[in-house]
């Protein structure tokens, strides 16, 4: 296997939320007590002394950093000050480094703390990632968001005034009664902020959740698949007019714009996962940490913070970089493909190729191969194909 | 062993009533299994059977056991299976048999199978000592379970043994009751050899394994014997007991149980039933054999790679070779190409068969409904034999179809006589007669398509009979029939192992249901696919399979990567499972779903 190139990213979990909203499966709990955070926060930094050791964290830099959770807009400033004090320390960024943090709307009162906050990770972050969802009341309280439209406007202007020249806002679309003509109504709405990138993703029913149960129970109208791929190529049309470029299934920006940090996932290159339930993919290996607060606080008091390890095999890695790039707009890379893992690709795939080709599903440009508009809703019809054939048990 | 001082019992009770745990004990009791060998039920060694909880093949054991009159007994063990699918099993061991523990579990009485393996056992004038088990449990109801035994089986309370085979009590009065009770083998050692085969296993080092009792005779290491019924000979190379090991012996006589060893290296010449005799003074007559057991149900079986048919094949002989019930023949479906039309003694058989197949073979099968074989009168005269509905020809050159009949004969306690009708009824049958046998029971006969009753007609007789009806059918001709047969078009294109032939008044019906049911099981592609039901030319019924228009991963980041390989994992072996036909991939399971249709 060829040996990594590219970017290099670290990501860090911040778990905490004031609400669970509705649809989400994410890995979040709601902000109790300052006790857990400072516990999380302990265990957060000895984590980093762990992989510190394990993978020389800072004998390199890094070219993304990503705060994700959760909310980590929900850490109050000494919190917030406790956890940039354990990235400084352990995490050297290249001189152009994107750091990203996620940030959620917030209501006029709260206008103060969200100032202070942004002054405080303006010198550190430089990409802000805001969590909008809809500009529709109805919608956001189906969603169970705890904002308004004027706030998601309002810390979008906060955000520019303090001088963050990278923003995004993530939008879902694709929901229970929601008409296609509204869905970009909204979108303009959001367009009319000229956010840097765009992020937009069609609601996903996850078993677990509160929006997934009312839905089984049928309290919510039945989203029809039809109107979804609507909403999806409609917004596919306007967006270049307004000066984006799509270049993954769910992602726009303006030129310059593209989030580096998401790239590394798609492109399959190296980052390591810090916090709980936080992935890592590292030499060909992938882990991630104990999910639950507890266990990844007891597991790093005990030295132990890796829940699962897989060792990927040239197989698996192969089908990897075919569901990972082709969810790029730009394809996969033939060549470079057998070039990594010396044999020659387009010959392996040659019948999974030509029936793909038949049915209109990909294009083939030289030595790429991409996704045609057509396939972008069922991508995954596309990417079964690339997986190796299941030997029997 | 002297013969009078052996005894010859089986074990009969119904599933799960302790069986196999008082076999366990009676073993441990007499020193036969140290604590070290006892597995829990050492009798059951198959995985599958323990798995299920239930003993599938036969076992036969020796216990030797010091009786309080001071004499040296071998009490020779037949394990038998509990489930109303494998009664050929048990009259088996039966014939072996001089008598018989009836288990009976203290906490639910007396149920269908105990009936049915009772008379049985009555029916080989078997002695019969009944036991009442798991004494030990919080609702056993002794008294009432006792005044049942009374009732229906005539027994004295002074005849009823109580047992608790988990704690262990009682286990010494069953053994003296059997050594008192149980007749020894007959006396026949003067006379020529004739041994029973009762059973008969396949090892890969000593060839077949055959179980055997010597009614009358000896039969020795070394000696040169003789098949009675298949006509061949073979040389003795090891005879034997298990007591529970196997022990080599230098000749078991008239009354004894054992097993023989004799170079045989295809089942098929250890066949059970035969008797074995001395080449040199060979026996005038043979034993009576068995009644060969009848198919209740069949079903198509194929594979679902084309690739493994010999695969299938081979499987299909080596599990044949230990389960003479099973039967198979060659098959051919446009569809699903070629494999086996297979005949088992019930659902369960074949369940478990499939399930072989599945994991010890590792063979992916499709499983189909089953067919019988039809004639045709032509307009021009011709007689012609469908075994296959495709092979149907169009209906305006057909004369008159017929169909295969049966007489089918069933024994119902009284409170089921209803229920036994009406199911035939339902089922297009003819009443033919009905008498009493006893007070209770009651002989109903009726004739009943063949068609109507290959599949699940078993299991619906015992489900609304609670177990207590039984039937037996013998094939007794053709008759006309106003049948039809009904096609099922996927994507316009005729898939023949879902056509079926039906009588015309129920071909809308059936058809309906059967495209609902597919539309439904089909695995929607990129195009909407129509299923339809026609007979000949005109489509009778018709759903569609709307094209998929949305399958994607909305967020694919850094810890989604493992979870959505496995998710494409999981669609890629889905997809693999299925057959493909033409664009369509149609699973496995619908190609039976022409049986599960009106119930």
């Amino acid at each position: 296997m060829a040996k990594p190139t590219g970017d290099q990213g670290i990501y860090v979990h911040v778990p905490f939320c004031f609400h669970k909203c509705k649809y989400c499966d994410f890995n979040s709990y709601p902000k109790t007590s300052d006790q857990v955070i400072e516990d999380y926060l302990r265990a957060l930094r000895r984590q980093f002394e762990i992989f510190e050791a394990n993978y020389d964290l800072t004998g390199q830099t890094w070219d993304t950093l990503y705060i994700g959770g959760g909310t980590p807009s929900v850490l109050n400033l000494d919190q917030l000050k406790r956890l940039m004090a354990i990235l400084e320390a352990y995490v050297s960024l290249h001189r152009h480094a994107e750091v990203t943090m996620e940030i959620n709307p917030h209501p006029e009162v709260e206008k103060p703390r969200m100032s202070a906050f942004l002054d405080e990770i303006v010198g550190f972050v430089n990409r802000l990632s805001i969590g909008c969802q809809s500009d529709d009341e109805e919608k956001l309280a189906l969603l169970g968001r705890q904002h308004t439209l004027a706030d998601s406007h309002r810390v979008f202007y906060l955000g520019r005034e303090k001088g963050f020249g990278n923003i995004n806002i993530d939008l879902i679309y694709g929901m229970p009664g929601q008409e296609p003509d509204a869905f970009i109504r909204g979108l303009e709405n959001f367009l009319t902020l000229a956010p840097n990138h765009l992020s937009l993703y069609n609601l996903t029913l996850e078993p677990g959740t509160r929006l997934y149960e009312e839905y089984s129970e049928g309290k919510h109208e039945e989203v029809s698949e039809a109107e979804i791929v609507t909403m999806y190529h409609r917004a596919q049309d306007i967006l270049p007019a307004q000066g984006y470029c799509q270049y993954e299934l769910s992602n726009f920006c303006k030129p310059g714009f593209a989030s580096r940090h998401n790239l590394i996932y798609w492109r399959r290159d190296q980052y390591l996962g810090f916090g709980p339930g936080a992935h890592s993919f590292w030499r060909e290996k992938r882990f991630s940490t104990w999910t639950k607060l507890e266990d990844y606080i007891q597991g790093a008091k005990n030295g132990a913070v890796l829940a699962e390890n897989w060792e990927i095999t040239p197989e698996e890695a192969l089908a990897e970089r075919f569901f990972l790039g082709l969810r790029l707009m730009g394809g996969v890379d033939l060549k470079a493909l057998s070039d990594a893992f010396q044999l020659d690709v387009a010959q392996r795939y040659y019948h999974v190729f030509q029936k793909l080709m038949a049915h209109e599903l990909i294009e083939k440009n030289g030595n790429f191969i991409r996704l045609t508009q057509k396939a972008h809703m069922i991508s995954n019809r596309v990417f079964v194909e690339f997986l190796p054939r299941l030997d029997k048990r | 062993m002297q013969r009078e001082k052996i005894r010859n019992f089986s074990i009969i009770a119904h599933i799960d009533h302790g069986k196999s745990t008082l076999a366990d004990r009676l073993l441990e009791y007499t020193g036969a299994l140290t604590d070290r060998d006892l597995q829990d039920q050492y009798l059951d060694n198959m995985d599958l059977e323990r798995e299920r909880g239930i003993t599938i093949k036969l076992q036969a054991v020796t216990i030797n056991y010091r009786a309080q009159d001071g004499a040296m007994y071998n009490l020779n063990m037949i394990d038998t299976p509990g489930h109303v699918d494998f009664s050929y099993e048990v009259s088996r061991s039966l014939q072996a048999c001089e008598g018989a523990l009836l288990v009976i579990d203290a906490a639910q009485g007396i149920e269908a199978q105990t009936l049915a393996n009772v008379y049985l056992a009555l029916e080989q004038d078997l002695e019969i000592i009944p036991v009442i088990n798991k004494i030990d449990l919080p609702n056993a109801n002794v008294e009432e379970v006792k005044h049942e035994l009374k009732e229906i089986l005539g027994v004295e309370e002074d005849e009823i043994l109580l047992t608790s085979a988990k704690e262990g009590t009682g286990i010494e009065k069953v053994l003296e009751t059997i050594v008192t009770q149980i007749p020894p083998p007959e006396k026949h050692i003067d006379e020529p050899l004739k041994a029973l085969i009762f059973d008969s296993y396949y090892d890969t080092y000593r060839g077949v394994i055959t179980y055997l009792k010597v009614v009358s005779g000896q039969l020795q290491d070394g000696m040169e014997i003789y098949m009675m019924q298949t006509g061949k000979t073979f040389e003795v190379a090891e005879i034997g007991v298990k007591d529970p090991h196997p022990r080599k012996v230098k000749s078991l006589s008239a009354g004894d149980v054992g097993y023989m060893a004799a170079g045989i290296k295809d089942v098929k010449n250890s066949r059970v039933g035969d008797t074995v005799t001395s080449k040199e003074n060979p026996a005038p007559e043979p034993l009576p054999g068995y009644k060969k057991s009848k198919p209740m149900v069949y079903c198509g079986l194929f594979p679902a790679d084309g690739e493994e048919y010999d695969d299938l094949r081979e499987a299909l002989d080596k599990l044949q070779l230990n389960d003479a019930a099973l039967l198979y023949e060659p098959e051919n479906s446009a569809a699903l190409g070629f494999g086996f039309r297979c005949g088992f003694l019930g659902l369960l058989h074949m369940e478990i068969i499939q399930e072989r197949l599945e994991r010890e073979y590792e063979i992916s099968l499709v499983t189909t409904a089953p067919n019988v074989v039809y004639r045709v009168l032509m307009e021009d005269g011709q007689e012609i034999q469908i075994e296959n509905p495709t092979e149907l020809p169009e209906e305006k050159k057909i004369e008159t179809i017929y169909e295969p009949v049966v007489m089918a004969s069933f024994m119902v306690p009284q409170t089921y006589i209803g229920s036994v009708m009406e199911l035939c009824e339902e089922k297009r049958g003819e009443y033919d007669t009905m008498e009493y046998l006893d007070t209770k029971r009651v002989l109903l006969k009726y004739q009943l398509p063949l068609s109507e009753i290959v599949f699940d007609f078993f299991d619906l007789l015992k489900s609304r009979t609670r177990g207590y009806a039984s039937f037996d059918y013998e094939i007794t001709g053709y008759q006309p029939a106003d049948l039809v047969k009904v096609d099922i078009l996927v994507n316009k294109e005729p898939v023949d192992a879902l056509s079926f032939i039906v009588h015309r008044d129920k071909a809308y019906y059936k058809g309906k249901q059967l495209v609902e049911k597919l539309k439904d099981m089909l695995p929607r592609q990129m195009f909407d696919i129509p299923v339809q039901a026609a007979i000949g030319n005109k489509v009778i019924t018709r759903e569609t399979v709307k094209a998929v228009k949305k399958d994607v991963l909305a967020k694919c980041y850094g810890g989604d990567v493992t979870r959505k390989r496995k998710l494409l994992e999981k669609q890629k072996e889905g997809k693999q499972r299925m057959k493909q036909v033409g664009q369509v991939d149609i699973p496995q399971e619908a190609f039976m779903a022409v049986l599960s249709i009106d119930k």
